[in-house]
């Protein structure tokens, strides 16, 4: 029977070419405009570790200005400092924990033949690997000894290797930064969660990644200047790196690993804890104010889905609103258009429950239709989209899920648009059409 | 015309009413305010930088090694090369650039407590040459002397002796004035309390653009040029500006020319100052383009919804059309019953869509950064969507006046 | 009054030519009643829309009141039929929206009359038909005689010079048949031209005078042996 509905909704189409075209045209550009923005915001707004995005944990504490906050509503520094986030990556309070920067260094590459390059990366300790989990094409991470050694490893992009090292396995070979080789112990697959949570602070949520990874111990030697954000209240109270090291600018991220709600409370309590002792030693001049935020919590607080983000996908889900009413319209004309029809089938003895299916068919299916030509329409916004910003070319993509969500919308939509029209059309008496002519 | 009748027709099949009503205040309170929002974005990418923006590129580079007096060196003879070369204008250390997105700010204040209101600015680096290196409109005052500028490494405390200034800067900084000039020979203020300085200030530009905007307070007019020649670790970098005409050949020049000069080092790929420009207002544009898609679209659909739905009604008054017919009715009285009955609609959608639109915009203005709109817009955007709909209604509206009288006897 | 001298209607679809009407000639004094019989398909309701200027003839003269109508505008046709016609249908055309004091409005609007004038005819109209009380129902509140009596009014309250009634009787009971009938009898009897097409030998035996259309052809049988004694075929 359900294939009968089906076979007299496509006939009906069919039937009136205009109307139905016009119809799946109005569902197609509201699915498509409303696509083209909710790619972009479901990109940006994804779970880019779904498996463990409740216990990762960015570390925040609050030694800012006893004046004012670092941001409002008294939200604490996005960044640590230099002797915070060491301490207390070091403490291992956690099951794992890292403190990190990023920073950018020259590649010398020891074959001539291949120009220096200018890279960035990042000064971490070895449980950023497991923390963060980065699929390894060869070798793997360094080892907590070589965190406590200031080991000379390295672990390089995929990206990287390709370029330095034309793609061998280099786990072993020596890579040249700045003027210093380190030997590399792993070479990363491609490493892209989307959005970049461990740095959108400095990186950008939606930028190219690391190009190399050293262990933060070595900064003892390396003395480097973070190559991201830098922000201080007062100024450091000795013009030397040590006293930049000492000062209350901050520019260090800390992320932690808490498995267990209990974890999280004892990790909160000891950072509590610490600040206390700090603020006996004269520091931290606000009332106390930790935060740890898990990977969602800490995308919505970077506010990573930007405002504009947020007004395209609005607007254009009102726009969607305004097809739908469209499409009322329309098929109000189509089904009523067919009185005459109903009014026979009635008479044939058709129930009332059995129009109305027929008419959700027929609804359905010009939802269906309107999914696939919206969904190419989508395709052709998000290649407007990438046109316009090269930078967001992985928020513009379109997968199976994606596709299936728009089917399932559409069709919701049509069935929705459908309903008042097809009520109307059961209303119709069996005769009454009968009866006038 | 015969308001009476066709408004208790609308009212007695509310339908059409709601659907066309609906759509038509949902359009407008769109439509408006995206206008807005695409204006105001249009209006932000005029904004001019303050600076020779089509002659100017940056260039920077590495050393794998050395410190930063190497770094100073290397810088000096960097800038004799670029100085030298022709089709070089000037050349000059810079830390950022307007509109470039990353860089310093600083809080000052006009006076020595420390309390007094903060302005917040942009620091740049400048030497002698700033006027010329980045082709500035200097309205009063002198640049640098060369004997001003100095080298300054990371750790130090950055505490100049002289200033140039924006305009804008000089009167947020001193309320007094109504001439930013006025502002020449006095101090800004900046340290921390037990460690104040002054700055002299000695010359004020104008029209020059902060490297961003500032999110909750507005830096893109405020700043202040220090005679310091940065030094970032091993790395240097700066602001080319070209004669007109050879910035082309310079791109394609000086990464190669720079590594030639001083190999142990990587040289990046030079950028244009219009690449920073059209990366800064990337986020305007787009989001320009994509509502002026989505007002297009609204407009589309608005309209054939209407032709749809008059199409409907036509069909499905035929018989009553052919009897007005008879009873003496003109095409033209056809017609005109038709633009009535949806001007009245649309009216009534207007009124809705006027309600929404506000609201739209209230919400829009407490979530995000949008301004108040202006009521011009909501007056404009009602005339066009009640001049398309009834455009809209003439096409099916025609077809209504030319159904012949007969109608009336031989349809069923 | 009326005067058709010749007249020719030919409809061409992609297939066929038909002649509704040919050669066709009648003349319809003032005060007339004439009933108007004959064969489906013979050609009464294209005899009636050209004498209505609802359509237009493809050749021969036509005389409306001292007017000849051959080529004129569309919009002075319109201004006739609003001032000089009065259309009764067999569907009884009611606007089903509308009550039956904006029904009989309609013509009235466009003869372009002010608001008191209109409600006076509307009324006058009204009344004459018996339905006065319900000036505020919708037609489809009303049975089908008082439908027609609503159509009757709208077309009297323009105070037409001809009434032309297409099967006004068709959709309607016998009982409701000579209910209308007798309204229009009194119509008559007050000066105003009446063309009637009925199916109904007893309602054609009322009138003063009767036509037979026989393939596009008159026989006009004068009201002296009005009637269904010569035997014609009522054809429904
Ligand atoms: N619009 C038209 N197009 C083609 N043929 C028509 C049209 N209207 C009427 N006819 C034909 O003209 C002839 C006369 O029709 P009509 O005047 O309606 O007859 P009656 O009213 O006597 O039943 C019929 O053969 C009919 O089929
Ligand atoms: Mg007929």
């Amino acid at each position: 029977m359900n294939r009968y509905y089906f076979w007299l909704a496509a006939r009906s189409l069919k039937g009136s070419p205009w109307l139905s075209g016009l119809m799946v045209l109005a569902i197609a550009l509201g699915i498509g405009t409303f696509m083209t923005s909710y790619a972009i915001f479901h990109a940006m707004s994804g779970n880019p570790i779904p498996h463990k995005s409740h216990q990762l944990f960015n570390v925040r504490l609050d030694n800012w200005s006893p004046e004012e906050a670092f941001a409002e509503p008294n939200e604490p520094p996005s960044q640590m400092t230099y002797r915070d986030a060491r301490y207390l990556a070091e403490a291992g309070a956690a099951r794992h924990q890292t403190a990190m920067f990023r920073v950018g260094m020259a590649v010398q590459p020891h074959n001539p033949d291949i120009k220096p390059l200018r890279t960035f990366g990042r000064m971490t300790y070895s449980d950023f690997f497991a923390m963060f989990e980065p699929p390894f094409l060869h070798g793997g991470p360094w080892t907590r000894q070589d965190d406590r050694g200031r080991g000379a490893v390295t672990v390089i992009s995929r990206d990287l290797n390709d370029r330095v090292f034309g793609g061998d396995n280099s786990v072993g070979r020596k890579l040249r930064l700045d003027g210093a080789d380190y030997t590399v112990v792993g070479v990363l697959d491609t490493f892209d969660p989307l959005p970049r949570y461990y740095d959108v602070v400095n990186n950008g949520p939606f930028a190219e990644g690391d190009d190399f990874y050293l262990p933060f111990t070595l900064n003892d030697r390396l003395e480097l200047r973070p190559n991201g954000n830098n922000s201080c209240w007062s100024d450091p109270a000795e013009d030397s790196y040590q006293g930049y090291l000492d000062s209350e600018c901050v520019w260090v991220a800390l992320w932690v690993q808490l498995d267990s709600p209990a974890q999280r409370r004892d990790y909160q309590a000891f950072i509590d804890n610490y600040v206390g002792e700090q603020k006996r030693l004269g520091r931290f001049p606000r009332p106390l104010n930790n935060r740890l935020d898990d990977v969602m919590s800490w995308l919505r607080v970077q506010r990573v889905v930007d405002d504009d983000t947020h007004i395209q996908l609005g607007l254009s889900f009102a726009f969607l609103l305004v097809c739908l009413l469209n499409t009322v319209g329309l098929m109000l004309a189509k089904f009523l258009r067919r009185a005459g029809e109903v009014s026979v089938r009635r008479a044939l003895g058709a129930s009332r429950g059995q129009i109305f299916r027929q008419y959700l068919t027929e609804s359905a299916l010009l939802g269906a239709a309107g999914a696939l030509l919206g969904l190419g329409l989508a395709s052709l916004g998000l290649a407007v989209a990438r046109r316009l910003s090269p930078d967001m070319d992985m928020l513009t993509r379109l997968d199976p899920g994606l596709a299936l969500f728009a089917l399932a919308v559409s069709v919701t939509a049509a069935l929705l648009a459908g309903l008042y029209p097809t009520w109307r059309a059961c209303a119709i008496a069996p005769a009454s059409q009968l009866k006038t002519q | 015309m015969e308001i009476r009748p066709i408004l208790a027709t609308i009212l007695r099949n509310p339908v059409g009413l709601i659907l066309i009503g609906l759509q038509v205040a949902l359009t407008l309170a769109i439509v408006v305010n995206a206008l807005y929002i695409i204006t105001t974005r249009l209006d932000n990418m005029r904004a001019s930088a303050g600076i020779d923006e089509d002659n100017l590129l940056t260039i920077s580079s590495t050393a794998f090694s050395g410190d930063e007096s190497d770094t100073l060196a290397n810088t000096r003879q960097d800038l004799d090369y670029l100085r030298g070369l022709p089709g070089v204008v000037d050349a000059m250390a810079v830390n950022t650039l307007p509109m470039a997105q990353s860089g310093w700010s600083t809080e000052i204040e006009a006076s020595e407590d420390p309390d007094s209101h903060a302005v917040p600015t942009a620091i740049y680096f400048a030497d002698h040459s700033l006027v010329n290196s980045l082709g500035l409109e200097l309205i009063a005052g002198r640049p640098f002397r060369e004997a001003e500028i100095k080298p300054y490494t990371m750790d130090q405390t950055l505490k100049p002796d002289v200033s140039i200034i924006s305009a804008a800067l000089a009167l947020a900084l001193f309320p007094d004035i109504d001439n930013p000039a006025q502002a020449l020979g006095r101090h800004s203020w900046n340290g921390d309390e037990n460690d104040r300085f002054a700055t002299e200030i000695v010359g004020i530009v104008d029209g020059i653009k902060a490297p961003w905007k500032g999110f909750s307070v507005d830096i893109f007019n405020n700043v202040v040029f220090v005679p310091f020649i940065p030094l970032y670790g091993k790395t240097g970098s700066y602001a080319v500006r070209a004669e007109p005409g050879q910035l082309d050949r310079l791109l394609g020049s000086l990464q190669q020319e720079l590594t030639e000069l001083n190999p142990q080092r990587v040289v990046r790929d030079p950028r244009t100052f219009s690449e920073f420009r059209e990366r800064f207002f990337r986020g305007d544009k787009s989001m320009a383009v994509m509502l002026s898609v989505v007002v297009g679209l609204l407009l589309l659909v608005n309209v054939l919804g209407i032709v749809g739905l008059v199409s409907f009604w036509v069909t499905q008054r035929t018989k009553q059309i052919g009897t007005r017919r008879a009873l003496g009715a003109t095409r033209g009285n056809i017609l005109q019953y038709f633009l009535v009955e949806n001007a009245l609609i649309s009216s009534a959608g207007v009124l809705l869509g006027a309600v929404l639109a506000m609201a739209l915009n209230n919400w829009l203005a407490s979530e995000f950064q949008v301004q108040r709109l202006p009521w011009h817009y909501l007056a404009g955007g009602s005339l066009a969507l009640l001049l398309t709909g009834l455009a809209a209604t003439c096409v099916p509206a025609l077809r209504a006046a030319a159904i012949p009288p007969a109608i009336a006897t031989r349809s069923v | 009054m009326l005067s058709m001298q010749n007249l020719n209607k030919v409809y061409r679809t992609h297939l066929v030519e038909t002649h509704a009407l040919r050669e066709f000639s009648i003349h319809v004094d003032e005060g007339e009643f004439v009933a108007v019989t004959g064969p489906s398909g013979s050609g009464k309701t294209t005899f009636m829309n050209i004498a209505g200027l609802l359509e237009e003839h493809s050749g021969g003269l036509y005389q409306l009141d001292g007017v000849e109508v051959s080529g004129l505008s569309d919009r002075r046709r319109s201004a006739m039929r609003n001032e000089k016609l009065g259309f009764i249908f067999q569907g009884f055309n009611l606007i089903p929206d509308l009550n039956l004091f904006d029904n009989v409005d309609v013509p009235l609007r466009y003869r372009g009359f002010g608001g008191g004038e209109r409600r006076r005819r509307i009324e006058r109209a009204l009344e004459q038909v018996g339905l006065s009380s319900r000036a505020r129902h919708f037609p489809a509140e009303l049975s089908g005689g008082q439908q027609q009596r609503v159509a009757i009014a709208r077309a009297l309250a323009g105070e037409p010079r001809i009434l032309l009634a297409d099967e006004p009787t068709g959709n309607l009971d016998s009982t409701m048949a000579r209910a209308v009938m007798e309204i229009l009898e009194g119509i008559n009897a007050s000066g105003t031209t009446i063309i009637m097409v009925t199916h109904d030998p007893e309602l054609a035996a009322r009138a003063s005078r009767n036509v037979h259309i026989i393939d596009g052809q008159v026989t006009d049988l004068r009201g002296t042996f009005a009637g269904s004694d010569i035997g014609i075929p009522a054809t429904a």
